[in-house]
């Protein structure tokens, strides 16, 4: 079973990978960059729950159930909550993102998200 | 409450069918309580007058699956949560909140889809606050929550997950057709 760390680790993955596609990839796959941010917003969470002793989920729909009853932040719950209806739209309405709008979905909402979960950054 | 069962002949499995609890609320256009809200009170929600009309689906049609053997499939047919009703009641209020759709997801989760006009970060941010007030008001339940825009959405509101329950209040349609 993943622990805080491992959910950190992937968390930055998919950081690394939504820039990844900013910076390399056409316009074309930027709705994957999006997916990117709001997997890495799931697993900042799941670190979080980790982090607080939390019961481990089993299904994801009760993420942000979870999430919200364990934190009470409802600020951060916002932030997650816009990420993942972001990534809905690119998964299945596909919505069309162009750069500034991915970068500002990062900027926006999954680093004050991180900030939120982790204010003094880990290093792992 | 209770439970329906659709008999067929004895064999293969049938296609989905929408499922028997199915519900449509109609906000009607220009309801001078639809915008303003009304004050919540502790009544059982069953007992509250609801300023939209309460009409039934059209029965369930069921699907030609082109296969003539399908054995006997049961359908439990549950309420819509309470918790629903007051969710439902607050997003409302909420101008631009074209239609909720409401069915049961996966892992006894309650999936509500919140359907806006416009997806401006105001009218999110409202939906967003009245969701984490339901989660923390209904400590026992689960839900997993969506935020579409209306014009964005494809296909029909037909429910495909909600085995138990499926309501919907309000039209997808900016035509109330």
């Amino acid at each position: 079973m993943p622990l805080e760390n491992d959910h950190l680790t992937q968390a930055r993955i998919n950081e690394e990978f939504a820039e990844l596609l900013l910076n390399t990839a056409e316009g074309r796959f930027l709705g994957w960059a999006v997916v990117s941010l709001f997997y890495a917003a799931v697993h900042y969470g799941r670190a979080f729950l980790r982090s607080c002793k939390a019961p481990v989920i089993t299904s994801h729909p009760g993420f942000e159930t979870h999430f919200m009853n364990v934190s009470g932040n409802q600020a951060a719950y916002n932030l997650y909550r816009r990420l993942k209806d972001e990534s809905e739209r690119a998964r299945y309405d596909c919505c069309v993102y162009t750069q500034n709008e991915v970068l500002e979905l990062k900027k926006l909402y999954l680093i004050p998200l991180r900030e939120i979960l982790y204010p003094n950054p880990k290093t792992s | 409450m209770g439970e329906a069962s659709i008999s067929e002949s004895s064999g293969v499995s049938p296609a989905p069918q929408a499922p028997l609890s199915t519900t449509i609320v109609h906000r009607p256009r220009n309801h001078p309580s639809a915008e303003t809200g009304q004050q919540d009170t502790a009544a059982p929600v069953q007992e509250l007058e609801w300023p939209w009309k309460l009409e039934p689906l059209p029965p369930a049609v069921p699907l030609d699956t082109g296969r003539t053997k399908v054995k006997t499939r049961r359908f439990t047919v549950r309420p819509v949560p309470d918790c629903v009703h007051a969710f439902v009641r607050a997003a409302a209020k909420i101008a631009g909140v074209r239609c909720v759709v409401v069915e049961d997801g996966e892992a006894n989760s309650i999936h509500i889809t919140t359907f806006l006009e416009r997806l401006s970060d105001d009218h999110r941010q409202q939906v967003y606050e009245i969701e984490g007030a339901t989660i923390r008001d209904n400590p026992t339940a689960v839900f997993d929550f969506h935020v579409r825009h209306a014009e964005e959405a494809s296909g029909s509101l037909a429910s495909i997950a909600g085995k138990h329950y499926y309501a919907v209040w309000g039209d997808l349609d900016a035509s109330g057709k």
